[in-house]
């Protein structure tokens, strides 16, 4: 089990939801303000399986396509976990 | 926890984020370490009154940070949470912005007296404060 705390841009944020949550990944959207970014941001916090891990990373990827400006548009952080549960 | 009853553990900062450190340098030497990448993210809990100057004493540092405003679970007071991601050896500057701006104080609370027939508010003083420090190792960082 990992954890991806990935860190997007307000208007980025509505987006990922729905590409995420389309392909059965549970999210945790956390309002947040940045320096990564310097704005208005949305931290998601998404348990994933090890084996589903690059799935969703392609998928973020994919729908964060650079800008032309080059600019970042998310920092991700993949961290393991000790132990999940859903209760 | 953000909150230390007074007299407990005034040092329970330093300790307890010295500790999630070390562990994540041991579990780290098991991986190829890989230059200039980030390896551990911090999560810091800090007080309301504090969070800007330590957003900023971080900022000075050239590492970047992102708020996330929450609240601690004994006073229900408001927080916020820093996250900080780290390059290999920034961990003790960080460790040292935050410890310099993020004070510990004493405040006093008011509660009503137990066993007193009338409602006799007494202050009682309660530490509040420093900073709440977890380290997590990282296992991949990307900016996209």
């Amino acid at each position: 089990m990992k954890m991806v705390i990935l860190i997007v841009k307000d208007h980025d944020a509505d987006e990922i939801t729905q590409a995420l949550t389309s392909e059965k990944y549970r999210i945790t959207r956390v309002a947040s303000t940045g320096g990564f970014l310097r704005s208005g941001v949305v931290t998601f916090l998404i348990g994933i399986r090890d084996e589903r891990v690059e799935g969703a990373l392609d998928l973020i990827r994919k729908k964060l396509t650079p800008l032309p400006s080059g600019e970042k548009r998310a920092t991700l952080f993949v961290v393991p976990v000790e132990r999940f549960e859903q209760v | 926890m953000p909150f230390f009853l007074n007299g407990s553990n005034p040092f329970g900062l330093a300790r307890s984020a010295k500790g999630q450190l070390n562990s994540a340098k041991t579990s780290d030497k098991m991986k190829v370490p890989m230059e200039n990448s980030i390896h551990l993210l911090l999560f810091a809990v800090v007080q309301e009154q504090d969070q800007d100057a330590a957003a900023r004493a971080l900022e000075q540092l050239r590492l970047p940070v992102v708020r996330l405003s929450s609240a601690g679970g004994f006073l229900g007071r408001r927080n916020t949470t820093l996250l900080v991601g780290l390059q290999q050896g920034r961990e003790e500057d960080a460790l040292k912005a935050l410890e310099e701006s993020c004070r510990q104080r004493i405040e006093y609370l008011t509660l009503p007296l137990e066993g007193s027939p009338l409602p006799m508010p007494t202050p009682v003083p309660v530490t509040v404060g420093g900073a709440t420090v977890f380290g997590l190792p990282v296992e991949h960082f990307e900016e996209i």
